[in-house]
């Protein structure tokens, strides 16, 4: 899936950093949700991406992170599934339901959804640097939402300043500082739009207080 | 609760009350009850909406007791919607009052002469049934509005809408919550139509002086009891995920397994998916001083209901469930949640199912009565049926009636009734499950309990596509035992992963009745239940050409995986052939 070009992914990306308080993590719940970009080693392990690249925990991977897709396709080996530049990731808890007990990562009716669960097709691709779209849901967007938006997240620069646009004035008593491109501006800056991008895709860090 | 109340609502004179022992039906609750009244006592070739049939409301085996997450009813007939047997399944308090009072079921027969409405009151030492016209046409909340001023609040309530009255195929029966508030329904397959036949508008169920149900065992009830809450808080499932964001933490999921059917049933992902969802929904309601937790019925630990308000801050609807958010939304390709709860209520307040509902407005996109996203024509098209115009009578009939008015071959149904919330296609188990269920398209039929602890017909591999058939079998068994037991099955998740918890359940079950349940008993049962319901199906004409996907879910393929459904006919016929 070809959400962007991996030529829109520089080093020098433009940078939107957001001194925030904690618990204003939520309001970033949409975008989290919807997804956004992270740059990775390209044929890395599923496993080893969340371990190694996201700094999650060994237990937190087999213990929360139940139910997950690659691409549409129910994962169920965490270690062989791949990376690949393109993917799109989607993580999220255990669900309810039949169906939600048939899309569990090894569970047991498993069967019930056979013909669209991953399978490693064998070619890891060129192993580089490439781009994965990752959507977190649910307790997994709680638990480690705020951990993605500390060490930064992509996002496509019309979508971002839509974010903002749409966001009320309860929001913006949240943030205690705004820097674009290294320096501090006002929060009229964002709720405007008044940010232009070279590339498609913004850097959006947050520091939380 | 081993008195059946019985009122026959045909007899000479005027309706008329008589109580029987449980008799031949003892052992037996719920489903395992409106199954065995109805499979006994209702001639399978009757016609639903005639005097032969009857409508069997039964709580569950441990309902009205203190038993955590006892709440269930069952509601049972020969359905108008698919022609087979029925059992629709709703929370509120009507299961733990009728539980407290010891009914074990109410069995409304017979139909009355004219058209007069009645309403039926019923306290611990008396039922009076009384006409009263007042009420014709009356929508739900405005119903109970007025029951409230003349009962009081110490009640627990069932009614039907202007649907029902109506007898539309799609209504349902209303019961009420904690708040009083009629928004939880015995939805599925018309059995508000059948109530509106026997003349009934309104059930009130008095809960003065009535106490718990006491166990045979306290000591082991009392442990039983504490053992299922723990393991029920402490699993992600039930502790945190249902509570957090209700069943609508599933619209993500299954719109990224590519299942998510959408403009109905044209494709398997919607782009409006994050404005819907349960993550959505659950932060909209606590900005909007609304509630993201809350339970159906007292003594619910799990509480994955919620309290939805408008834009001003004003209750609107529960927080409607997945179901109702994919059916209203993703499926006629709206993304607009508030429109989504608007017509959450207007089917609460008429009576509708609705996953019919939904399925149905969707058939009516596809055949140009209005446009695919058009939220304004949605709510237009509920109105309709609320009014009982021409219109509104045919999609009140549900998604096969409008489509065959229409002339449009997809519609999404088994037996008559709307498929719910998963593409067949992309996940083939439901498909066996939709398609052999004996209630017609049903995702709730074949519900996960631990079919690994029970060993439920052996040992299956659960990578081999041919362990679908011996799972939705499994299935199948598991959950007709798991509705005998006035239980909420969203326990399942829970006993799924944590035998101790599902062990806790069967001592629920021992410590009360004094019994020595075994899983192997748990089996039996949902098997006897399973039997009854095929050969009542049997006798009323059904084949196995009835246990059958739509032919074009076979030929048409589902983006993004472009499938088909592949189960055979052949295997399909092997589910019921233990």
């Amino acid at each position: 899936m070809n959400l962007i070009n991996n030529s829109d992914v520089k080093d020098d990306l433009f940078q939107i950093k957001l001194s925030i308080e904690t618990g204003a993590s939520v309001y970033f719940y949409s975008l989290l949700q919807k997804g956004f970009f992270v740059s990775i080693k390209t044929g890395i392990s599923l496993y080893d991406f969340l371990l190694k690249e996201c700094g999650i925990e060994g237990n937190y991977i087999t213990g929360r992170i139940k139910t997950v897709f690659i691409d549409s396709q129910p994962v169920d080996d965490f270690k062989k599934a791949t990376l690949r530049d393109g993917s799109v990731l989607s993580l999220s808890g255990p669900m309810p339901g039949l169906v939600g007990a048939t899309m569990r990562a090894g569970g047991f009716y498993s069967s019930f959804r056979s013909s669209i669960t991953y399978s490693e097709k064998g070619n890891k691709g060129e192993r580089g640097r490439g781009v994965i779209y990752l959507k977190l849901f649910n307790i997994v967007m709680t638990d480690l939402g705020k951990k993605f938006l500390g060490l930064g997240i992509m996002c496509k620069s019309d979508e971002l300043k839509d974010f903002f646009a749409g966001m009320k004035e309860e929001f913006w008593k949240e943030i205690s500082g705004i820097e674009i491109e290294g320096k501090a501006v006002g929060a009229d800056k964002l709720k405007k739009g008044q940010f232009s991008s070279s590339s498609p895709l913004v850097h959006l860090k947050l520091s939380f207080k | 609760m081993d008195t059946i109340l019985r009122i026959d609502m045909g007899a000479e004179g005027g309706p008329k009350i008589t109580r029987d022992s449980l008799g031949g039906y003892a052992g037996m609750a719920g489903r395992g009850l409106t199954s065995s009244i109805i499979s006994k006592e209702v001639d399978p070739l009757c016609h639903p909406l005639s005097a032969e049939n009857k409508l069997v409301i039964a709580p569950g085996l441990l309902s009205g007791t203190a038993a955590a997450m006892s709440g269930r009813l069952s509601v049972g007939c020969k359905s108008p919607l698919t022609g087979g047997i029925k059992e629709a399944n709703s929370g509120g308090q009507a299961a733990q009052v009728m539980g407290r009072m010891g009914y074990a079921a109410i069995v409304l027969e017979g139909k009355p002469a004219g058209d007069d409405l009645y309403k039926v009151f019923i306290s611990k030492n008396d039922v009076k049934i009384e006409k009263d016209n007042s009420l014709k046409m009356m929508p739900n909340y405005d119903l109970i509005e007025k029951m409230r001023k003349e009962y009081g609040d110490k009640n627990a309530f069932m009614s039907i809408g202007p649907a029902g009255e109506m007898k539309m195929a799609a209504a349902s029966i209303a019961c009420t919550d904690m708040e009083l508030r009629p928004t939880r329904h015995a939805g599925r397959g018309g059995v508000g139509a059948v109530m509106g036949v026997k003349g009934v508008k309104v059930i009130i169920f008095s809960d003065e002086g009535l106490k718990n149900r006491e166990p045979k065992d306290p000591d082991k009830f009392k442990e039983a009891n504490k053992t299922f809450v723990d393991g029920l808080k402490k699993h992600p499932v039930t502790g945190e995920g249902l509570p957090a964001y209700g069943t609508n933490i599933l619209a993500n999921i299954i719109n990224e397994s590519g299942g998510y059917p959408t403009n109905n049933f044209q494709k398997g992902t919607f782009d409006g998916t994050s404005k819907i969802s349960g993550e959505t929904c659950a932060e909209l309601e606590e900005k909007r001083g609304g509630m993201a937790t809350h339970g159906c019925h007292r003594g619910c630990v799990i509480r994955c209901s919620g309290i939805y308000h408008d834009k001003n801050g004003k209750y609107l609807t529960k927080q409607p469930e997945y179901e109702t958010v994919w059916a209203h939304g993703a499926n006629c390709g709206i993304d607009d949640l508030d429109a989504i709860a608007m017509m959450d209520f207007l089917d609460d307040n008429y009576g509708i199912d609705t996953i019919e509902m939904g399925a149905t407005i969707a058939v009516a996109m596809e055949a140009g009565v209005a446009k695919f996203g058009d939220a304004d024509a949605a709510i237009k098209l509920i109105k309709e049926v609320g009014k009982g115009s021409e219109l509104g009578r045919v999609l009140g009939n549900g998604a096969a009636v409008t489509a065959r008015v229409f002339g449009i071959e997809r519609a999404p149904v088994v037996k008559g009734q709307a498929m719910p919330a998963y593409d067949p296609r992309a996940i083939q188990g439901i498909g066996v499950t939709y398609a052999t269920s004996t209630m017609g398209a049903d995702h709730t039929s074949g519900y996960a309990i631990a079919t690994n602890i029970l060993k439920v017909g052996g040992f299956v591999d659960p990578l081999k596509t041919d362990g679908q058939i011996d799972l939705s079998r499994n299935l199948q068994v598991a959950t007709a035992a798991v509705d005998s037991t006035g239980m909420c099955l969203f326990i399942a998740f829970a006993i799924l992963d944590q035998e101790d918890t599902f062990m806790a359940l069967i001592d629920l079950l021992n410590s009360f009745y004094g019994m020595s349940l075994t899983p192997d008993d748990v089996t039996e049962l949902g098997k006897t239940i399973l039997k009854m319901e095929r050969e009542f199906n049997e006798k009323a004409g059904f084949t196995s050409k009835h246990d059958r996907l739509p032919r074009y879910f076979k030929t048409e393929k589902l983006v993004p995986h472009n499938a088909t459904f592949d189960v055979k006919d052949e295997e399909l016929d092997q589910v019921f052939n233990w």
